[in-house]
């Protein structure tokens, strides 16, 4: 018996041409965005494909990334598997109208289909009152016509859902006196309900609008893939990809490293989109825009200039202005090919502003104001659901400005000047770099290398005079429980971790060179570090150039050695109601929140409590990623992170992080507190407990 | 217009400096341009692009100048001159008769360098250069403008500073303050190596050592007395105070 549901031969024809129409302008839409991709440099996403997948995987089912934030993260579950699985529902249905088979007829499956596409109901309805009734911040509802779009794409799905459900209903009357097929629908209370309103057609008008409203079920179906050409929000389409695609390995290994040998090469940073990998081309592509990164980003919420999320955006907008790509088809010689035409190829951008010429990426697209407030603190990326990195870009466009340019803040000029004749930003005369450690019978490798770690003090623990005071703590604790060690002296260099975030590759790499070399003589092996900046670099950075040691922050190894019953920690002669700043990289770039808390449990005396903003949702002091070396206008980053430090009362702040160090006793001096509460590093704490 | 900036290579003013053997200890020690050269020769860039020509920069000192030569032209500089007297004995009369000689091979507009150098700080060198060559110069400029065949400078004077003009070709001598020192881009540092950089000796030049034998003979060096540490005077507000006020005047006899 032929299936009652099944279209006409009429009807089966039509559909293959409209769905065949549908097919071509999604297939066209995925060649156009290639080749807008592709536009970016080479970067190497396709190894470790297991571990890519689970992770989309993992991401997609248990969406842990979007669930951080309730809320929407709840509009987004229901959205995602509301629709993920009706979807399987219109196939369903599809394969039935086609072929009349029936994969399908357990009640349960209808029930299934039936919460679906509730799911995706509800959560489409929560989404529109997210964004227009309570006007969540971080979303940043735009003007009537840049909401089009989304509300298209809204209104396509929800409409399709809707209509499947009218569909449903009357083939549930259509269908009612055919043995066998109520059976199907006992569990689907949806459709259920809605054949309610239909009780009472003869079965032929049901079956008439059953098919109308199917139909019309399809063209916004179609009208989907159709839409993936032509709108800006295909963020469902390609954020699994992105996914898929995301950076894999150490996170604190995330920047490239420049070839200076190429001889060809003319420029070093991202002056114009094609500059950018193709991986920085296809992340905007996979924003939503949800504003998760904005609203953890500590520049923005100090008001400045800068939103990750503004950056993708404005980076999607001139790729989009630059390439417009079209696609020709030709069939020549029996073989398909595709050509592929730029409006504006990659050359004529950054021309300016001139007679249909494209913007210019730097100044009149991203300003440089943006570019500077950045501290790659990584909050950004460690809440972006889609595993966007913003941080990589941000660093590109500095390499422009830096290397190509030469255009930045003369602080980072004093600073670069200063790395490369005194290899530390401050100045100081690089002889004098070993001097905090006259008298305190510390080894210097060019003595003596038979030591099992090198204690790489860094540019503060061996100029700042109060960060001195942490090197010092930090060797009295080392020698206390008898570990093996000796420090590089005056052939220390910085490490070059500022160098390279605020944009002068070259520079970083000079100064690494210098130091594995040193490091390398003298067959280091360890390395202890007292600040998170060169514990970032040494282990994560250092193996792009040959220089592969095992690293570990000073907070580590006093927590292991605390453990190992090597170090005693007593009491501190005091009660301390501390609370415990977690740096951005130790904590989101390194995972470590455990051994700084593990060293102040251990410390008798010692209350800790907690922040509201800690652990990988720690707020930057705002030092990092070169800041410490530039100019902040307006609110300041370290005086918003005091006062969250202050709202829980402490009476001290303990910090892992000699930059940190500083950017709080700054923000106690600023709000006139700094009599009452102090900063300590751990390693002062504990070291006053021995 | 065609310029001549005149550069020095000099410690660095952080560097350690040691005597040994009546002589300063140059192990190890940084160099650098000297920064008020830095100055000279960013006018001199300044020039360069608002009025088109070129920029040729000189030097008198041993081969390892090179570096600051180096970053003249990384910084936009298009040729150089670096000549080796050959000896470490010299003072400003041997380097302003050098670059006197070097300089008057080269077409000029305008010679532009430091007013002074930070190591010795004689500030002779360019007054002595423009003498030579029977130029006109104006010392200690925070602002320069170039236009037809004149120069107007701003130059620094006691308590003020006065506009001064010159016809060209002139030297003219900088101050702190005349400019912002570029920070070379990496297109201008791999340039740079590809630059015509001349390195020459003194019969290069048609002279010989006993033309330019130094006149001034540096009979000793000494450092200057290591610091003494801070004197922290404790007590109530009162009597420290009037401690202090002793301090001052029978121990550092200033009050």
């Amino acid at each position: 018996m032929i299936n009652p549901s099944m279209l006409s031969t009429l009807g089966i024809v039509i559909f293959a041409i409209v769905g065949a129409i549908a097919l071509y302008f999604f297939f066209m839409g995925a060649v156009e965005l290639f080749s807008k991709v592709t536009l970016g440099q080479s970067t190497s996403r396709n190894d470790q494909l297991g571990t890519r997948l689970w992770g989309v995987i993992n991401h997609a089912v248990g969406q842990p990334k979007i669930l951080r934030q309730a809320e929407g993260g709840i509009m987004h579950f229901l959205h995602f598997w509301g629709i993920a699985i009706f979807a399987l529902a219109i196939v369903h249905l599809m394969l039935e109208r086609l072929f009349g088979a029936v994969l399908f007829r357990s009640p349960v499956w209808y029930l299934i289909a039936d919460i679906a596409g509730l799911f995706a109901l509800v959560g489409i309805l929560y989404s529109g009152f997210r964004r227009y009734v309570q006007k969540v911040p971080r979303l940043d509802t735009g003007s009537w016509k840049e909401e089009q779009p989304i509300v298209l794409l809204i209104l396509m799905i929800a409409l399709m859902v809707v209509f499947y459900f009218l569909s449903y209903g009357c083939k549930i009357v259509a269908t009612a006196s055919i043995p066998g097929e109520p059976e199907r629908y006992t569990l689907a209370f949806i459709s259920s309900w809605v054949a309610s309103w239909f009780v009472g057609l003869n079965p032929v008008t049901a079956r008439f609008w059953e098919f109308t409203f199917w139909w019309i079920q399809m063209i916004f179906a179609f009208g989907l893939l159709v839409s993936f050409r032509y709108s800006p929000v295909i963020h469902p389409a390609v954020a699994p990809l992105n996914i898929f695609m995301r950076h894999l390995g150490p996170k604190g290994a995330n920047i490239e490293s420049i070839n200076f040998e190429d001889e060809e090469r003319e420029t070093f940073g991202v002056n114009k989109i094609a500059d950018f990998t193709w991986k920085d081309l296809m992340d905007p592509y996979a924003c939503a825009e949800c504003g998760r990164c904005q609203d953890n980003c500590p520049a923005y919420l100090t008001e400045k200039p800068l939103s990750p999320k503004k950056i993708l955006a404005e980076i999607k907008e001139q790729i989009e202005e630059t390439v417009a790509p079209k696609v020709a088809v030709s069939t020549a010689g029996g073989h398909i090919s595709f050509a592929v035409t730029k409006r504006a190829e990659a050359a004529e951008e950054g021309e300016g502003n001139k007679e249909g010429k494209v913007k210019k990426l730097i100044g009149e697209r991203i300003s440089p104001d943006e570019i500077w407030a950045c501290t790659t603190c990584r909050a950004c990326q460690e809440e972006c659901p889609v595993f966007n990195e913003h941080i990589v870009k941000v660093v590109g466009l500095r390499r422009a400005l830096v290397l190509d340019e030469s255009d930045f803040p003369g602080e980072a000029q004093l600073a670069f000047t200063n790395m490369e004749r005194n290899s530390n930003p401050w100045g100081i005369g690089w002889q004098t770099r070993g001097d905090w450690a006259t008298d305190l019978g510390v080894k210097v490798l060019s003595e003596d290398s038979n030591v099992e770690y090198l204690y790489y003090v860094g540019c503060a623990g061996s100029f700042d005079e109060r960060v001195k005071k942490v090197s010092v703590s930090l060797v009295k604790i080392l020698q206390a429980a008898g570990v093996s060690f000796g420090i590089l002296g005056v052939e220390e260099k910085c490490c070059g971790d500022s160098a390279r975030r605020l944009g002068n590759e070259y520079l970083f790499q000079s100064l690494v060179q210098e130091n594995i070399e040193n490091m390398l003589n003298y067959k280091v092996k360890k390395i202890i570090t007292a600040c998170p900046h060169c514990f970032n670099t040494l282990k994560n950075e250092y193996p792009q150039f040959g220089g592969t040691f095992e690293v570990i922050h000073h907070t580590q190894l006093m927590a292991r050695l605390i453990q190992e019953g090597k170090i005693k920690a007593g009491s501190g002669g005091e009660n301390l109601k501390i609370t415990y700043h977690d740096s951005c990289y130790l904590g989101r770039y390194n995972d470590e929140y455990a051994a700084p808390r593990q060293v102040l449990r251990a410390i008798s005396g010692l209350q800790i409590v907690e922040m509201k903003r800690n652990l990988n949702k720690g707020f930057c002091c705002g030092a990092g990623g070169g800041r410490m070396w530039l100019e902040e206008h307006g609110k300041r980053i370290n005086t918003a992170r005091t006062e969250q430090a202050l709202a829980v009362n402490p009476e001290a702040i303990a910090v892992n992080c000699p930059f940190c160090l500083t950017m709080f006793e700054d923000g106690l001096k600023d709000k006139e507190v700094s009599e009452t509460i102090k900063t300590y590093d751990v390693a002062e704490l504990l070291a006053r407990t021995i | 217009m065609k310029i001549v900036a005149l550069v020095k290579q000099t410690f660095d003013s952080e560097a350690k400096i040691a005597l040994e053997g009546g002589k300063i200890n140059r192990q190890g020690i940084s160099l650098i341009m000297n920064p008020y050269d830095e100055y000279a020769v960013e006018e001199a860039l300044k020039l360069k692009e608002k009025h088109g020509g070129e920029v040729t920069v000189v030097t008198v000192g041993p081969d390892e100048a090179t570096e600051a030569v180096r970053q003249a032209l990384a910084m936009g500089a298009d040729q150089s001159i670096l000549v080796n007297p050959g000896t470490e004995d010299i003072d400003e009369y041997t380097t302003a008769k050098i670059l006197a000689k070097a300089v008057s091979g080269l077409e000029y507009d305008l010679i532009i360098g430091g007013f002074r150098a930070i190591d010795d700080g004689s500030a002779q060198v360019a007054g002595r250069v423009a003498e030579i060559l029977n130029l006109p110069v104006v010392n200690m400029v925070t602002k320069l403008e170039v236009d037809g065949g004149k120069a107007i400078a701003t130059s620094d004077i006691e308590g003020g500073s006065a506009v001064m003009e010159v016809p060209l070709p002139a030297v003219i001598t900088a101050q702190k303050g005349l400019n912002e020192p570029r920070y070379p881009s990496m297109k201008g540092i791999m340039q740079a190596k590809k630059k015509p950089l001349k390195k020459i000796g003194l019969s290069d030049l048609g002279l010989d050592a006993s033309q330019v034998a130094a006149k001034v003979k540096v009979l000793s060096y000494s450092l200057p007395p290591a610091r003494a540490a801070g004197k922290i005077i404790p007590g109530e507000p009162a009597e420290a105070a009037a401690a202090l006020a002793k301090a001052l005047r029978e121990e550092a006899k200033i009050i």
